[in-house]
């Protein structure tokens, strides 16, 4: 009887698991949504959607499984095949190709766990070729998350609430080739109104390096921003990519403000070891004071660590934000950017507690950056005996605060 | 043969490419001393490959895993429920893709990705499993450098990255 009993136990705990670590069937609509027998199914109707990257790319790790989960992975996948079972022409925009649309559906997706229960919301608008919003909501479903080692989880939660979504579109605009003859570029959408433009995915960093409002900064700063704002004293202003090198780390941005205080870059290409220098900054937004950070160290080496590529390194203490800030020394000349900090948790696993040792990218090749792209700056002769005050408000008053929106 | 044929091909390389020094960390799961740095270290455009270039931005990451097949599975639960049935006696069959992953990454940021595989079939006893790489599968790695140096040739973002290199850090 007991041997029976556990069997039946064994059974059922294999279903249950079974049934949470199995993806759904695509084809399969969730109960009690139907497409209209009026609409054209596969459709012909050129989609595209747009998912935040950051929600694609997020993972976590499940330290009590040791191993990565990919919720991103999960979304893209469930997304992807919803809008494939009911569009023939569907694919996830691509803002950097010619990429064209006749209907796009720009989602934003929230999870939420909760005890044993994951909780998904998805809002969604649908614009046509010309940008209106056609439609506009948001779909929720929740499901058990079984095993975390598995996508399935996250899914089938974006699988239902995208075949809701994508019915939703079929049954209120009834596409037809006739009735969406049109086609537009993707690059031509206003992407401010695809971004979550409420809150920031990150923030950084900058400062101006010519009168005409023209930002340095650090290139992961900008990492896969839809649209980016720049923030000077109290005003805003969007910013797009002029210049980038992935390697040095380094962009310049195109601003809206004209005749703003910059930087001088200092004559020559000397590193003094112990020079004081001034670093800006806007570091741990939502957390710190949204006015900008300014601390003080000095110059520690004149290299990075083993194969760094041109940086010199620091000891005013910058956080995460800090990238882009300047390094300025007393006579406000720049000296540097701000790029990285040592790999602290790595070190304090092995025992290490390093304390300010930060690196930033050397003018000598902000200089060659700045040449190669052809963006005006200026030289300044070094003054050794000026007030620290001077580099401290030639600092501040250069800086900007970078949001990034997806 | 393969290695004459995996020479032949970085050699070939070398011809076509003159790459700066440009420096590459190197991280692995594979034992160093099964020689797969050293591989890649006679890769003209790799010469400056280290495992201790910590502050490169850019990593050249090889790692491996076995990807299991859809029989494979199933032979694998069936052959383990016979194994505990026979309490041991019988062994369990696996069988698996054995992948060998290389991604190149600036920044973090991913610019080339290639993976290797050889199908695998074994038989473990139940009491004596381990899961380090058999010899078979450590061979077909080390065939896998000269595979990544043709691939490699055909990456348009890292020439790229090497002529930004040699623009900005010029040899002196």
């Amino acid at each position: 009887m007991n041997i029976k009993f556990g069997f039946v136990l064994v059974c059922l705990a294999l279903l249950v698991s079974g049934c949470t670590a199995t993806k759904k069937n695509p084809t399969a609509l969730p109960k009690g949504v139907v497409v209209n027998k009026s609409v054209q199914v596969p459709n012909p109707v050129k989609l595209r959607y747009y998912v935040p990257k950051a929600a694609l790319d997020s993972k976590f790790f499940a330290s009590w499984r040791g191993l990565w989960v990919s919720p991103g992975q999960g979304l893209a996948q469930g997304v992807d095949a919803a809008f494939k079972s009911h569009f023939s022409d569907s694919a996830l925009a691509k803002f950097n190709a010619n990429d064209e649309y006749a209907l796009l559906v720009a989602l934003a997706p929230e999870w939420k766990p909760g005890s044993g229960v994951l909780n998904f919301e998805l809002s969604y608008k649908v614009f046509d070729s010309k940008g209106k919003v056609l439609l506009e909501g948001k779909e929720t479903d929740k499901a058990d998350i079984g095993d975390i080692a598995q996508t399935a989880a996250f899914y089938n939660t974006a699988l239902k609430t995208t075949q809701v979504i994508s019915v939703k579109v079929l049954n209120a605009l009834n596409p037809s080739l006739s009735t969406f003859p049109e086609l537009a570029k993707i690059d031509s959408v206003a992407k401010e109104t695809l971004a979550d433009m409420k809150k920031p995915v990150s923030t950084g960093t900058g400062f101006f390096v010519n009168k005409n409002g023209q930002v340095l900064t650090a290139a992961h700063v900008l990492d896969d921003c839809l649209v980016t704002k720049a923030t000077f004293g109290k005003k805003d202003s969007y910013a797009t990519l002029l210049a980038n090198s992935i390697l040095l780390d380094t962009a310049v941005l195109n601003t809206e403000f004209t005749q703003v205080p910059f930087l001088p870059v200092r004559e020559g290409d000397d590193t003094v070891v112990g020079e004081p220098v001034a670093n800006v900054g806007y570091p741990l937004q939502g957390v710190l004071a949204q006015s900008a950070n300014l601390t003080r160290g000095n110059v520690s080496a004149a290299d990075g660590i083993p194969g760094s590529m041109g940086h010199l390194q620091f000891s005013a203490p910058i956080q995460p934000g800090s990238s882009g800030g300047p390094i300025v020394s007393d006579g406000g000349e720049l000296l540097g950017m701000a790029v990285s900090t040592l790999n602290v948790t790595s070190l304090i696993e092995k025992g290490i507690v390093p304390q300010n040792v930060n690196f930033a990218l050397k003018r000598h090749h902000i200089r060659r950056f700045l040449d190669k792209h052809q963006i005006a700056y200026s030289n300044s002769k070094p003054d050794f005996k000026a007030d620290f005050r001077t580099g401290n408000d030639a600092a501040l008053a250069t800086v900007v605060k970078l949001s990034c929106y997806q | 043969m393969k290695y004459s044929l995996g020479l032949f091909v970085m050699m070939s390389f070398a011809l076509q490419v003159n790459a700066a020094d440009l420096p590459v960390q190197f991280i692995s799961t594979f034992d160093k001393e099964l020689g797969i740095e050293e591989q890649l270290k006679q890769l003209p455009q790799l010469t400056n490959l280290g495992a201790e270039t910590y502050g490169t931005p850019v990593k050249l990451l090889v790692t491996y895993h076995d990807q299991g097949t859809a029989g494979g599975d199933v032979a694998s639960f069936t052959s383990l429920m016979l194994a505990a049935g026979s309490l041991g006696i019988l062994p369990i069959v696996e069988n698996n893709d054995f992948v060998v992953s290389y991604e190149l990454r600036v920044h973090s940021k991913s610019i080339a990705s290639f993976s290797y595989s050889i199908n695998t079939t074994e038989a473990k006893n139940m009491y004596t499993m381990d899961h380090k790489p058999s010899k078979e599968v450590l061979d077909f790695a080390k065939t896998t450098p000269a595979l990544f140096a043709k691939d490699l040739a055909t990456v348009p973002a890292f020439k790229e990255l090497q002529q930004e290199y040699s623009f900005y850090f010029p040899a002196k």
